[in-house]
């Protein structure tokens, strides 16, 4: 076997130890993270504290900002999303209703949607 | 040494391809992370997470769930945490609905009891325009009686016969106020700074109102401060310190009247050695 065969077997095997070594014993640590890495149950709380603090403020354009935080899908498809994963019980699954219902009919202004 | 130099093109290929390896995992394409605690969050993006969990409580009242959510975000005591995003709130000019949640959430978990001015809606009580506001048919609490708060517990006014006569306090009157000035004095103790304008807020009740926002003005600038941001001195208190050489004047954003003319009392010690005094406003709830 020639040295350069040899040596490229040697990189091919130096590559598979460091992307192991990179990837699953000492992969990088996050600090920092913004609320789209959130677990999705976590997410799924966030979205339900999103709905239970609508019921206080009725801020929708708080709401959707506080929504495009974990996702970058419509605050719409967000509480859906949720409504279909989380599993909450009938009382949370009313509060994320009403806003979902809320969102639909929401037509944010020209002046919110410009940077 | 001669079979190290014989193999030095294997060592060469392990040790390119290692660092390409390490490349690639931790700066081309390193791990993404989907399954993050909030723990982990950005500062501001914490902030925000407790604000919607101080939110959200207003909402519900549900205290434990309120504080089972704030204890997933790691922070050495919760308490402390929320009350120091409330004061980065007021210093950044956030708005008083968040802030307010904020502190009623952090009193809660202390376990006290604390009422927050929620609505602007006016209570009309004043059907005339007296000069003062002591004469809207409530009288004023004596200082003598009034309600024992933190602060007032460790005062020890010394009374001063050398004091230099200030302009008369002058009290215009809000229509639909829903607060009034109960009691207003000028205390003289080297045990509190000097300058220290006192304020507290209670309701019909003689409950501490924390988050009330306070407006004051002098020379044409206008600062605006909170109830409830040093809870140990109780729900209902917040300070300013006056420049003893200005003259203030101070008002409730939800509705009372407007007391100017405020302004440090000069004072005396034993010894003779002038100072600067505070002044202590109370306010209630007819």
């Amino acid at each position: 076997m020639s040295r350069w065969i040899q040596a490229l077997l040697a990189a091919a095997l130096g590559l598979v130890i460091g992307l192991f070594y990179g990837w699953r014993i000492a992969p990088v640590e996050y600090t920092d993270l913004a609320p789209n890495t959130l677990h999705a149950d976590y997410r799924n709380d966030y979205i339900l504290m999103v709905s239970e603090s609508y019921q206080n403020d009725k801020d929708l354009e708080l709401a959707a900002h506080r929504l495009a935080l974990v996702s970058s899908a419509s605050p719409v498809e967000i509480i859906e999303e949720s409504l279909e994963t989380s599993g909450y019980a009938q009382e949370n699954v009313d509060k994320l209703e009403k806003l979902l219902s809320e969102m639909r009919a929401w037509q944010p202004s020209l002046s919110e949607s410009m940077p | 040494m001669k079979k190290i130099l014989d193999s030095w093109h294997l060592l060469a290929g392990i040790i390119l391809g290692l660092g390409l390896g390490l490349l690639i995992s931790w700066v081309i394409a390193p791990v993404e992370l989907t399954d993050a605690p909030p723990s982990l969050l950005r500062t501001d993006f914490k902030d925000g997470y407790r604000a919607l969990i101080a939110s959200a409580y207003a909402s519900t009242g549900d205290l434990e769930r309120a504080e089972e959510r704030l204890v997933i975000l790691n922070d050495p005591d919760i308490i402390t945490a929320l009350e120091s995003q409330a004061e980065r709130s007021l210093t950044n000019g956030k708005s008083p609905e968040s802030l307010e949640a904020l502190i009623v959430l952090a009193a809660a978990l202390k376990g006290e009891s604390s009422t927050v001015q929620v609505t602007n809606t006016p209570i009309p009580f004043h059907t005339e325009t007296p000069s003062l506001p002591t004469q809207t048919g409530t009288p004023p609490t004596p200082t003598t009686t009034s309600t024992p708060e933190a602060a007032t517990a460790t005062l020890t006014p010394i009374p001063i016969n050398t004091r230099t006569p200030r302009a008369t306090t002058v009290a215009s009157l809000t229509p639909g106020a829903p607060y009034i000035l109960a009691t207003q004095d000028e205390i003289c103790s080297t045990n509190i700074s000097e300058g220290l304008l006192m304020v507290y807020v209670s309701d019909s009740s003689k409950k501490a109102v924390a988050g009330a926002e306070i407006i004051i003005e002098w020379d044409g600038k206008e600062e605006h401060f909170f109830t409830g941001l040093k809870p140990e001195l109780g729900n209902g208190y917040a300070d300013f310190a006056m420049d003893e050489n200005k003259s203030y004047s101070l008002r409730l954003e939800a509705g009372s009247v407007a007391i100017s003319g405020l302004g440090a009392p000069p004072c005396q010690d034993d010894e003779g050695n002038h100072y600067w005094g505070s002044m202590r406003l109370r306010f209630e709830q007819p």
